[in-house]
């Protein structure tokens, strides 16, 4: 399926967006998220570890956007299930989670005592 | 492309202290960690990256210290007089249990190295260093090193016949579990998801 599948973003990643992405870069990367098909999916690797495993990772210059396709949210994480977001009867969506700076966070510094920074 | 940050140093320092009962400070830990070094190179395998130097107390790194100082900061591990696991550091490491199965050469060493040398301290273990006539990429003895000479460095092992090296997908995992501010926004977010806080896009 080359159709771009529909998108739903969680208020995390809204506000990730307006925190971490340039105004001038928001468009440009909303675009890249709306058109990944079904076919797509295969290329984004699914994080690793028990608590992770359902999400899959997107990678746009420095950032990581988090993401899960519908049909994991609605069988995976989600039990019992009540995700409004997800109709059992249309499982076939996108719904990002969240934004991050990758590696933007460690710092090898004595004086900088926080394996984050932003 | 952003800094690649050396998690693989930190998963060890957390597995070491997982099974280090009685805790250590940075000497002790320093100097198992050079031990594993030492028995690594000789196998031509890459596990911490730290250059162990030929400091006063014996062979050390002080990315060690800073490190330790980080992981405690953060909640992975706790500090009185020294250094101890705490129950953040168990669910970390039960959490990446597929990752040292995948990298059993590295921990298996390591286990047998804590097995040996766990309960003595720092300066016992030290001075089995000192006893040892061979070590390091020159082969001779700890005081044959110039003072702040490299015994070892990872960097030199050329070819290695292993590398514990996370791929992307473990990468970008270690990174967000080792990141409490992430990993509690990511639980929002999911919540997000239970109860249909979405916006269409």
């Amino acid at each position: 399926m080359t159709e771009p599948l529909p998108v739903r973003r969680t208020q995390t990643f809204q506000r990730d967006l307006q925190t971490l992405v340039p105004k001038k870069s928001r468009d440009n990367l909303l675009l890249d998220l709306k058109s990944i098909s079904k076919d797509d999916l295969r290329r984004y690797y699914n994080l690793k570890s028990p608590k992770l495993r359902h999400f899959r990772s997107y990678h746009k210059w420095n950032l990581r956007i988090l993401f899960v396709y519908c049909f994991q949210c609605f069988h995976q994480f989600n039990k019992p299930i009540t995700c409004i977001g997800c109709d059992e009867d249309d499982l076939e969506r996108l719904v990002l989670i969240s934004i991050d700076h990758r590696s933007n966070a460690y710092r090898d510094n004595r004086t900088e005592f926080t394996l984050w920074e932003e | 492309m952003a800094r690649r940050v050396h998690y693989e140093d930190l998963i060890i320092d957390l597995y070491l202290f997982n099974r280090l009962d009685t805790g250590g400070g940075r000497k002790k830990v320093a100097k198992l960690l050079f031990i594993l070094e030492e028995d690594l190179y000789h196998q031509k395998v890459v596990g911490p990256h730290y250059i162990m130097k030929r400091y006063p107390e014996g062979p050390y790194d002080k990315r060690v210290e800073t490190n330790l100082e980080n992981l405690t900061k953060n909640g992975y591990l706790k500090h009185t007089n020294r250094y101890y696991q705490n129950s953040v550091t168990s669910k970390f490491i039960k959490e990446i249990d597929e990752l040292f199965q995948e990298n059993s050469i590295i921990f298996t060493q390591l286990d047998k190295i804590i097995d040996d040398f766990g309960d003595e301290s720092g300066d016992k273990i030290a001075d089995f260093i000192y006893s040892m006539p061979q070590i390091g990429m020159k082969r001779k003895s700890f005081f044959d090193y110039n003072e702040f000479e490299a015994i070892i460095d990872p960097r030199e092992i050329y070819n290695p016949k292993f590398s514990f090296f996370l791929d992307d997908a473990w990468y970008d995992t270690i990174e967000i579990l080792l990141n409490p501010k992430m990993l509690s926004k990511l639980q929002n977010a999911i919540k997000d998801c239970q109860v249909g806080n979405f916006t269409l896009l």
